[in-house]
């Protein structure tokens, strides 16, 4: 960005934007940046209090790795640092409306009342946006019920039991659903479903469940990683896959069937609009490569790599002699070329 | 065709979906369908070819991909042999593009914030808004100061005040 060389030059022209403006630049600066903006001038002095967007990030007051390398001690004040400045902030906070409301959490053992009022204080607002990332002990039922949520990410760190999805969900304008360690049955996804109509884009991590039918679902992304799948009677392990307008490189395992195949794919942007689901069921259901290609119809580029640690057993039932050399090192493409054109091309 | 005019009085022909990107004009349109020339009185013309420049690209890369997938679906025979559109990682060079766009001088960027917030197009506004913030993040208040032109009009007691009732945010 350059300054300009004219004769405004010594003009402070962002002191002029309207208040509306200049809160919407500080909504791009983390929360604790846009405080200390107040310290410019009068102009900017508690513009911050009437924020639409609240992004809380531990990491604003120390970097992701100084804070692995601190003792428990400092971390423990860092945490009750990064409360009271949360708690300070929302006490302060005048706002009339709330669009978002992000939260990272990092702390482990007291930070359950810290979820509670935050998460009290955002939906009283019923916010567009809400985004928590904790340990999440008690996961609070008013987030599955809300008018005004069109995202919802509810990531928990650091705990190993799986959350269900509370029995009432109602969220007609949710489009965008981020969830980690949730158990999903074929009952809950079908709630999950009905509740929330115009549902296009949802992301799962170490999660479990029988996703059969959310593989009919109409959705525009769908991302896995992580996660134990149930299919009719296999169970697949899916460490990352993806499906949507993203690149991303996947794979899933499949295992509990009389011969393991194993295979990682990588889809290459495909506009994931009706069959691209059942691209995803012709994958899982293929037993040998050879399937596994017949059934891609509805994908109109693919490229196979081989990834790191799992690569050796990628080709292992393909015919190939040659796989392991192919396979090594990342994104080698196997034997028969990289992009595939699916048969009936053109 | 809608032919916009600039408050210095240029008039642009755009196709309607370009001007539609425009929440404000896409209320005018649909009030009233007849409008073909709608005056622009708080953009000049040179901001306003900038911002048009933006929508067109954006209605451009979204017709395309809309394009494409009416292609698919119309060649494809069976519905489970429809090919499903490629996007070439079209989103990755739009936002390269928008990069590119959103390099300009500060006072262009002011005059496009306050642009996009008249015409009310959300993209552009978060563009430019999101531009201008990168220019602070890692900024000293001296260093914002500078680059701003901000003058410094606290005394050295209003400035301690304002640390002191937000401790937690400085220390």
């Amino acid at each position: 960005m350059n300054n300009s060389n004219n004769s405004n030059d010594e003009f402070d022209r962002i002191s002029s934007l309207p208040d509306e403006m200049l809160q919407h630049i500080l909504s791009f600066l983390g929360i604790r940046k846009a405080i200390q903006m107040s310290l410019v001038s009068k102009r900017w002095v508690n513009l911050w209090t009437s924020l639409s967007h609240l992004n809380f990030d531990p990491h604003e007051f120390v970097s992701v790795d100084d804070y692995g390398l601190c003792t428990s001690s400092k971390k423990r004040a860092l945490d009750a640092k990064f409360k009271k400045f949360v708690e300070k902030l929302l006490s302060r906070h005048e706002a009339s409306f709330l669009d978002t409301f992000l939260i990272k959490i990092l702390d482990k053992d007291c930070c359950s009342d810290l979820e509670e009022s935050c998460a009290s204080y955002a939906m009283k607002f019923n916010p567009r946006v809400f985004s928590m990332e904790a340990p999440l002990y008690h996961i609070s039922a008013c987030f599955f019920s809300s008018e005004s949520i069109e995202e919802l990410c509810l990531r928990r760190t650091s705990c190993n039991f799986l959350r269900e999805i509370p029995d009432v969900v109602n969220l007609p304008r949710i489009r965008r659903l981020q969830l980690t360690n949730s158990k999903l049955d074929n009952k809950c996804i079908t709630r999950l479903f009905s509740g929330c109509p115009i549902l296009e884009d949802v992301s799962l991590e170490d999660c479990i469940g029988e996703f059969s039918c959310i593989f009919n679902q109409k959705l525009k992304y769908l991302s896995l990683r992580n996660c134990f799948l149930f299919l009719g009677n296999d169970i697949f392990m899916c460490v990352r896959s993806c499906l949507g307008d993203t690149v991303e490189s996947s794979f899933g395992i499949r295992c509990a069937c009389p011969s393991t195949v194993d295979f990682v794919w990588k889809t290459l942007g495909t506009t994931a609009v009706g069959n691209s689901f059942s691209f995803m069921q012709n994958l899982f259901r293929c037993l040998d490569l050879g399937d596994y290609f017949g059934g891609l119809s509805d994908v109109t580029g693919l490229e196979l790599h081989g990834e790191d640690m799992m690569s050796s057993c990628i080709v292992s039932s393909a015919n190939t002699k040659s796989s392991q050399d192919h396979l090594t090192h990342e994104c080698k493409t196997l034997p028969w070329g990289g992009n595939w054109k699916p048969p009936n091309d053109g | 065709m809608i032919t916009l005019t600039s408050s210095d009085g240029v008039q642009f022909d755009v196709r309607e979906a370009v001007a539609k990107e425009s929440q404000i004009i896409r209320d005018m349109i649909q009030d009233d369908c007849v409008i073909t020339n709608i005056p622009l009185a708080n953009v000049n013309h040179k901001i306003l070819s900038i911002v048009l420049e933006y929508c067109q690209m954006h209605v451009d890369k979204t017709e395309m991909e809309v394009n494409a997938s009416k292609h698919q679906t119309t060649t494809g025979e069976g519905s489970s042999s429809v090919p499903v559109a490629l996007k070439v990682s079209s989103n990755k060079n739009l936002n390269d593009w928008d990069k590119e766009f959103i390099n300009v001088d500060l006072d262009t960027l002011y005059d496009l914030i306050l642009a996009a917030n008249y015409l009310n197009i959300s993209g552009l506004l978060n563009l430019t808004t999101q531009a201008a913030a990168d220019i602070i993040k890692g900024k000293t208040t001296e260093e914002i100061r500078a680059t701003f032109n901000i003058k410094n009009d606290f005394t050295p007691e209003e400035e301690a005040a304002i640390r002191k009732e937000n401790p937690w945010a400085f220390e």
